[in-house]
């Protein structure tokens, strides 16, 4: 049974801008791995094909099959999690074995008052749109 | 901190299904062969032709050199089409076990276009001279006194980059599609070389800009020959022989004027077969026959001859037209610097871990790149940053204000381009309908009427268009002012500007808009898809005195998202000002702003 876990400090999800991200990884491989990587990234999904932006890695000397490790990593400035009806913006923490294609994920929630920035609310309407009514009225 | 940034074409970061894979192999596979196969061509061409490369050196006597006057010897007709007027020939011998050989294989090269340069050469290789020469170890009657360069052996990596392209896509596309074993899943990240993308890229365009330049080759020789012929002498001239040179091609022919000449200089009788400056041949048989047929054998004419040279010699040192086809491979060139310089300048943002601000907004690049990467289309103008408006950057790479937004792209510009598109489109339209015409069949032939009627209303939307574009020329011109840059939940002033007849505005709006953007691609089709999340009025009145010029404050809700971007996902800010004018075409401009999240705003720096 292959397994690969993330544990964030305290079950902590949740994030400032520039806070620091910290827990830690483990993995029971059936072999021990050519390498192993934790990696901070951000990620998009939505109606938009998917970017995504490895923001910090941290690479384990000499993996051996199993074991564990902890991490650190410092979040930058931005960008913010956030949710729109088109885009969605999500962070992570991941623990990869590249060669082997395998990896465990953990998802963290970057933001101002450590929440996700909902832009899915519809606006107010335009008043250039009743300008051009009113004229044509 | 390293940054590293992947687009992945699926949501999920699944794989491609098998028949996706096959058809993906079967076209990385044609790319594969492709390249091996015309690769492996070359490869043994090359390589049997740099055999001397493989002979043993050795020291060779030089019997005697000289230079053969071909321009004299070979039959007119050859000699008027031969580029190698001039050949220089070496007799010389070796010794090999113990045996002394002869000969006068010079190896590679040995035809020259003036006699100059051949002289030059045969001074190398004075009578009894020992010269480094290279003996055939099977052979070694056989011998070579210079052997070919090796630089031909680069085009080889011309085909071995398709073949990389082929092999590596296979390999990806089935390392790729690995199920995870049970128990984990598949990566959702994916890690790239530092910098990959960005030399990709710079390569592409070097590509682009070594192809232009390649292809300007034909011109820049002619163009430099013209150039230093400024001081050449003029001397009377026979012709000997003239015609025209037809040279087959893999699809066409294309000719060249041949010319044999004949003149004096300094008490000396010289033969040259070059007409003009140009090189090679080109397609269009009758203005060559023209030049021909002027010049017929026994004519007297004038030759311009380099008095430095005077075996060197031309009849006619105009550049002509064709000077101007160097433009086509011009535009290659200046793609290709553009895109080098605009990815290497990309390249700095990535490296600050910033590239997900809109570009301009935080490259660090001085006063112009301030939040203001500006949009329009249509009637609505493009504003840009106007140079020297702001400050130095902060140390985290934003602004300091106050940020000077003024129109960026004339109107005048924006009105012959649509002058323009209208004149093309239907100029092209109208060739159609002249053409249905006069077969009869317009109005007559109802199908193919029908079909022009979409691109007939199309060209008189166009036209229609032309002179509100050209009203709009005269619309009065705004000029804003952010206080410091955005983000929210800081308040930030904004102030206003008209020029010109801002007295005709019946109703001013500033305001600015968040949309979130998305590009997605299904089949062959890219679609961007836009939505409005957010609209602050800032700006709303039709007081005829508050109109002209003033500020208000623009305080962006706390808990909203600032400007991001990404290959195909964006969340963008734009002011959008608006000016309503009665009876005449309204003022629609939009900039786009940067919206910078608070910790960059309060100094912060990127990650460590």
């Amino acid at each position: 049974m292959t397994t690969l876990t993330v544990e964030l400090d305290g079950g902590r999800n949740a994030f400032l801008p520039g806070e620091a991200v910290e827990g830690q990884v483990s993995w029971d491989l059936e072999a021990a791995p050519r390498s192993l990587e934790v990696r901070l990234f951000w990620y998009t999904s939505g109606r938009g094909d998917a970017d995504q932006e490895v923001v910090a890695v941290e690479e384990v000397p000499t993996p051996a099959a199993s074991g564990w490790l902890r991490f650190s990593f410092r979040l930058p400035p931005g960008p913010y999690s956030f949710s729109g009806q088109l885009v969605t913006l999500a962070w992570a923490v991941e623990l990869v074995a590249p060669a082997e294609g395998v990896a465990g994920r953990a998802d963290l929630v970057v933001g101002p008052e450590r929440h996700e920035v909902r832009i899915d609310a519809e606006p107010p309407p335009s008043p250039i749109q009743k300008t051009r009514k009113s004229r044509g009225s | 901190m390293a940054a590293f940034r992947i687009t992945t074409r699926t949501t999920t970061g699944g794989s491609p299904s098998v028949v996706g894979k096959l058809t993906g192999s079967l076209f990385f596979l044609v790319f594969a062969a492709l390249g091996l196969g015309l690769g492996g061509f070359f490869a043994a061409t090359l390589w049997r032709g740099a055999a001397s490369w493989r002979w043993e050196p050795a020291q060779c006597r030089v019997l005697g050199a000289s230079v053969k006057e071909q321009l004299f010897t070979l039959p007119p007709a050859e000699a008027a089409a031969t580029a190698d007027a001039y050949a220089l020939s070496v007799t010389y011998q070796w010794d090999r076990h113990g045996r002394t050989y002869g000969g006068d294989h010079l190896g590679s090269g040995g035809g020259y276009r003036s006699y100059g340069e051949a002289a030059k050469a045969a001074a190398l290789y004075p009578p009894g001279a020992m010269v480094r020469c290279y003996v055939d170890p099977a052979n070694p009657a056989a011998a070579v006194l210079r052997r070919p360069a090796l630089w031909a052996f680069a085009l080889l990596g011309v085909p071995l980059l398709f073949a990389a392209f082929g092999i590596g896509g296979v390999v990806t596309l089935w390392r790729r599609g690995r199920r995870p074993p049970a128990g984990a899943s598949a990566p959702r990240s994916q890690r790239t070389r530092k910098g990959a993308g960005r030399g990709c890229a710079v390569a592409v365009f070097g590509v682009f800009a070594l192809f232009g330049a390649g292809f300007m080759v034909p011109f820049a020789f002619p163009l430099a020959r013209y150039l230093g012929s400024r001081d050449w002498v003029q001397a009377p001239a026979t012709i000997v022989w003239s015609g025209v040179g037809a040279h087959s091609g893999s699809d066409s022919t294309t000719y060249s004027v041949d010319m044999l000449y004949e003149y004096e200089h300094g008490g000396r009788r010289y033969r040259a077969n070059r007409y003009n400056f140009s090189i090679g041949s080109s397609s269009g048989r009758e203005g060559k026959e023209a030049v021909v047929a002027g010049l017929p054998a026994g004519a007297q004419t004038a030759a311009w001859v380099d008095p430095r040279d005077p075996s060197v010699a031309v009849l006619d040192r105009t550049l002509g037209s064709f000077i101007w086809f160097s433009l086509i491979p011009g535009v290659f060139v200046l793609i290709g610097v553009v895109g080098m310089t605009a990815s290497l300048l990309a390249g700095r943002r990535k490296a600050a871990g910033l590239d997900w601000l809109p570009s301009g907004a935080a490259a660090g690049g001085g006063a112009a790149s301030t939040s203001t990467a500006l949009a329009g289309g249509g009637s609505v103008r493009e504003l840009a940053a106007a140079p020297g408006t702001s400050g130095a950057l902060s140390a985290a790479g934003v602004p300091a204000g106050p940020l000077t937004l003024r129109p960026g792209k004339s109107r005048v510009g924006s009105f012959v381009a649509l002058l323009f598109a209208a004149l093309f489109w239907n100029g092209i339209v109208s060739v159609f309908l002249v053409s249905m015409r006069s077969e009869g069949k317009l109005f007559h032939d109802g199908c193919a009427t029908l079909f022009l009627v979409p691109f007939v209303l199309v060209g008189i939307g166009l036209l229609l268009s032309v002179p509100y574009g050209f009203l709009a020329m005269f619309n009065p011109r705004v000029e804003v002012t952010l206080s410091t840059p955005l983000g929210p939940g800081a308040a930030v002033a904004l102030a206003w500007r008209f020029t010109g007849a801002s007295g005709r505005m019946r109703r001013l709006v500033l305001m600015v808009e968040g949309r979130e953007e998305a590009t997605y691609r299904r089949g062959t089709d890219t679609t961007t898809v836009k939505r409005t999340f957010a609209r602050l009025v800032a700006f709303d009145s039709d007081d005829p005195a508050r109109m002209p010029q003033g500020e208000t404050l623009v305080l962006l809700p706390p808990d909203t998202m600032h400007s991001f971007q990404s290959s195909h996902n964006k969340v963008t800010w734009t002011l959008v000002v608006h000016g309503d004018i009665p009876r005449w075409p309204d003022i629609s401009d939009e900039a786009a702003l940067t919206v910078y999240p608070a910790a960059l705003l309060a100094g912060g720096g990127t990650p460590s």
